[in-house]
């Protein structure tokens, strides 16, 4: 009920080209599952025997790294917080080359000569310890877990949004809803059948889809993924500039307006009354109009004692012309009856609160941060850690392990700069207009992208299309889901599992990968169930983990001869651990999930320059690396 | 291992690699200077300002502190792969990974 572009007939046609896309993926993986025939299960099952050419390196590099958080993540915070997100992902201008280009040729050689799949298991060689291949690989499935959560977060999101008014979901949803109200933890009132559905089917597809296929099959879909994104991307941007009015009277009504308050609505009903997520309230007083939004979906009942019950809201105090238009279009489809209330202010935002102009500068509104979202400090910050978290990421480390010759890696970095440069700055564009257009998502800012693709393709006439624009942060979650669960699976078989059994069979090996795909979906489902509110959190915790862990280890296994098995430890271990003491201190300070920034800069920050300080003190104290593996990387380093 | 595998271009593909590496964190830092330094003073500022002052529907700040330089690593990244890494005859895969 909440829009008229989420009308049954809709949902309908979007489900349908949805489910073809799907179909789609599941043949690709098939295919590639046939294609393994005679080859070395795990060369061409985790890395397709090496052999990547620039389309398929460039676009499965591009789509792991365009996650959820690209898709839902981002848009949520360019709908926050507005322009300032261009500053925030400023550091992308120079990700191809720096991420890509920093290590990769160099990493390509060394996995080659050492014949290695995984991360863990090329810094084991090249040191020669198996310790230094043990401790990479508990910090890269702890910290690579925590990327996953989101993922799956994000796609039982979107199938959410897309399925919501099919009427045999709508019933499904009823049913789970009804069988789990007696179970605790995700029972009782707050039990969200939708959700645990979508979730099952997510799992349950990407899971068989990576199983069945391996890395071939990742980098076949990632391929139609990257496609599938780019032209999602700029379809969504045509249809927000023309229904927002040109991208100039976007900006000029971003700039009047201001950020909401959270307050709570007292009322008083005749009979129990349920209030979905999303019903607009409207308050007129002294020739003033403000409209308030339900947070999440509500129940309000008579009271005995006559003291009401209470509803959480948002408050746009201030309203422009566009927003009150908006907001009057989707006041006028609502169907729950008047009621009358009274609204009390709780708490507005510490940065920008009345202020007009925060939606089109820096450092941006926050709720939560007096000196605003991005001051200038962080900005520095994630200018380097867009980059040098990239580059310190395992799941893209795999990937360049698989480029065929250092052509296609020139080729691909040129590919993958193009490639980027057209979907973040549009991203930018389209929620910026989103703003303009579905007011009031505050409340739920992780759904402005499939909301707008299904309000943009609604107006246009084309519900049909929802469905291949909602397939682009599909495809994103997808394609990043399936790349980390085939990262566990060969860093568990390879570096656990074979380390343990060296003789055993290929048909064992495949059995254990199976096995270790689905166990590994299976705990992130159960580990969803309650999903975090903060998606771009747990994107951030996890990569700035992973590449706390690996970035400076691996920079130095590549480029440092000095570098000992001992320091390289003791680099993962510092830099991990100081970036989870420093959330942890975080969520005993703040009380929830997330970073503090120390001195204002960001924990990865400090990560890196402990993983870094701590390697180069440990390589002076400890027994030096064998001069034959030495010269075996490195050559004749004199001369 | 170490011996037998040994290339005679090793260690000219390492230092090769280790000059386009500087390479690369020169140019982040340049790009660094120019968002950060530019965006810090034009983009905090702007709040302020009464009006919103904007370059074909991007605020100003914006256009001048990320999109132009967008542009610009654009055309660098093409001109450094394309005419300044240098390729590298790739190792040889070991016999049972083949």
């Amino acid at each position: 009920m909440m829009l008229a572009a989420s009308a049954e007939e809709g949902s309908n046609a979007a489900l349908v080209s949805f489910c073809i896309y799907t179909l789609i993926v599941f043949a690709l993986a098939w295919l590639a599952g046939r294609k393994r025939e005679g080859k070395s299960f795990m060369n061409e099952y985790f890395l397709g025997s090496r052999n990547l050419g620039m389309w398929a390196f460039a676009l499965t590099y591009a789509a792991t790294s365009a996650s959820g958080g690209s898709f839902m993540g981002f848009p949520a915070k360019i709908y926050t917080y507005g322009w300032v997100m261009a500053l925030w992902i400023g550091g992308y201008i120079v990700v191809p080359l720096v991420a890509m280009g920093l290590i990769s040729k160099r990493l390509n050689q060394v996995a080659r000569k050492s014949g290695s799949i995984t991360v863990p298991e090329m810094m084991r060689k090249r040191l020669g310890s198996p310790t230094v291949g043990q401790v990479a690989t508990v910090f890269l499935v702890f910290f690579q877990f925590f990327f996953l959560l989101a993922q799956f977060k994000a796609g039982a999101k979107i199938m959410t949004t897309l399925l919501g008014d099919v009427s045999v979901f709508v019933a499904a949803k009823g049913t789970i809803e009804s069988v789990l109200q007696p179970v605790p933890w995700i029972g009782g009132s707050e039990a969200d059948g939708a959700y645990y559905l979508c979730l099952l089917v997510f799992a349950v597809s990407v899971v068989a889809c990576t199983a069945w296929g391996g890395f071939r099959a990742v980098v076949w879909t990632d391929v139609m993924q990257g496609m599938v994104m780019l032209f999602g991307v700029v379809i969504l941007l045509g249809l927000a500039l023309t229904q927002v009015g040109g991208l100039e009277n976007a900006t000029r009504e971003v700039a009047k307006m201001v950020p909401p308050e959270n307050g709570v609505l007292r009322m008083e009903v005749i009979e129990k009354t349920k209030l979905p997520q999303g019903t607009w309230f409207k308050l007129e007083s002294d020739q003033q109009v403000k409209y308030l939004r339900v947070k999440k979906d509500t129940e309000v009942s008579p009271t005995k004692e006559g003291g009401g019950n209470e509803v959480d809201v948002i408050c746009m105090p201030k309203p422009t012309d566009a927003e009150a238009k908006a907001i009057e279009s989707q006041l006028a489809k609502q169907t729950v009856a008047a009621i009358p209330f009274v609204y009390q202010k709780e708490s507005g935002y510490k940065y920008g609160e009345g202020k007009q102009g925060v939606y089109v500068s820096a450092p941006g509104p926050s709720s939560t941060e007096i000196q605003g979202f991005l001051p200038v400090m962080m900005a520095m910050c994630f200018f380097a850690f867009w980059p040098f978290a990239g580059s310190g990421q395992p799941s893209y480390m795999a990937r360049q392990m698989a480029f065929k010759d250092t052509v296609t890696l020139r080729r691909s970095i040129v590919f993958v700069m193009i490639y980027f440069s057209l979907i973040y700055f549009p991203l930018i564009i389209i929620f910026t207009c989103s703003r303009v257009l579905l007011p009031g998502w505050e409340i739920d800012s992780d759904r402005i992208m499939p909301e707008m693709a299904m309000y943009l393709t609604s107006n246009a006439g084309a519900p049909w299309l929802a469905g291949l624009l909602l397939a682009a942060p599909f495809a994103a979650v997808m394609s990043s889901v399936d790349s980390f669960l085939l990262l566990f699976s060969s860093s568990i078989t390879r570096d656990v599992y074979q380390q343990k059994y060296p003789d055993a069979s290929e048909a064992k090996l495949k059995k254990v990968s199976f096995a270790v795909t689905i166990i590994m979906g299976v705990l992130a489902v159960v580990a969803v169930l309650k999903p975090p509110q903060f998606l771009q959190d747990l994107i951030v915790f996890g990569s700035g983990g992973l590449a706390a862990s690996f970035l400076m280890p691996v920079v130095l296994m590549l480029y440092w001869p000095r570098l000992t098995p001992a320091a390289s430890v003791a680099g993962m271990v510092s830099g991990g651990f100081t970036i989870g003491a420093i959330y942890l201190a975080g969520y005993f300070i703040n009380g929830r999930f997330g970073e503090i920034n120390l001195f204002g800069l960001h924990p990865f920050i400090w990560a890196v320059a402990v993983s870094a300080l701590v390697s180069v003190i440990a390589v002076r104290f400890s027994k030096p690396t064998d001069p034959k593996l030495v010269e075996n990387y490195f050559g004749q380093l004199k001369g | 291992m170490a011996d037998a595998n040994q290339r005679a271009d090793t260690g000219a593909s390492f230092r090769q690699c280790l000059l386009e590496l500087k390479w690369m964190v020169v140019t982040w830092a340049v790009f660094f200077a120019w968002v950060i330094g530019y965006s810090s003073v034009a983009g905090y500022s702007a709040a302020e300002q009464a009006e919103v002052q904007m370059v074909w529907g991007i605020p100003r700040w914006v256009f001048y502190g990320w999109l132009i330089p967008l542009l610009v690593a654009n055309v660098f990244t093409i001109w450094f792969c394309l005419c300044k890494m240098q390729d590298e005859p790739m190792e040889e895969l070991p016999e049972d990974m083949i």
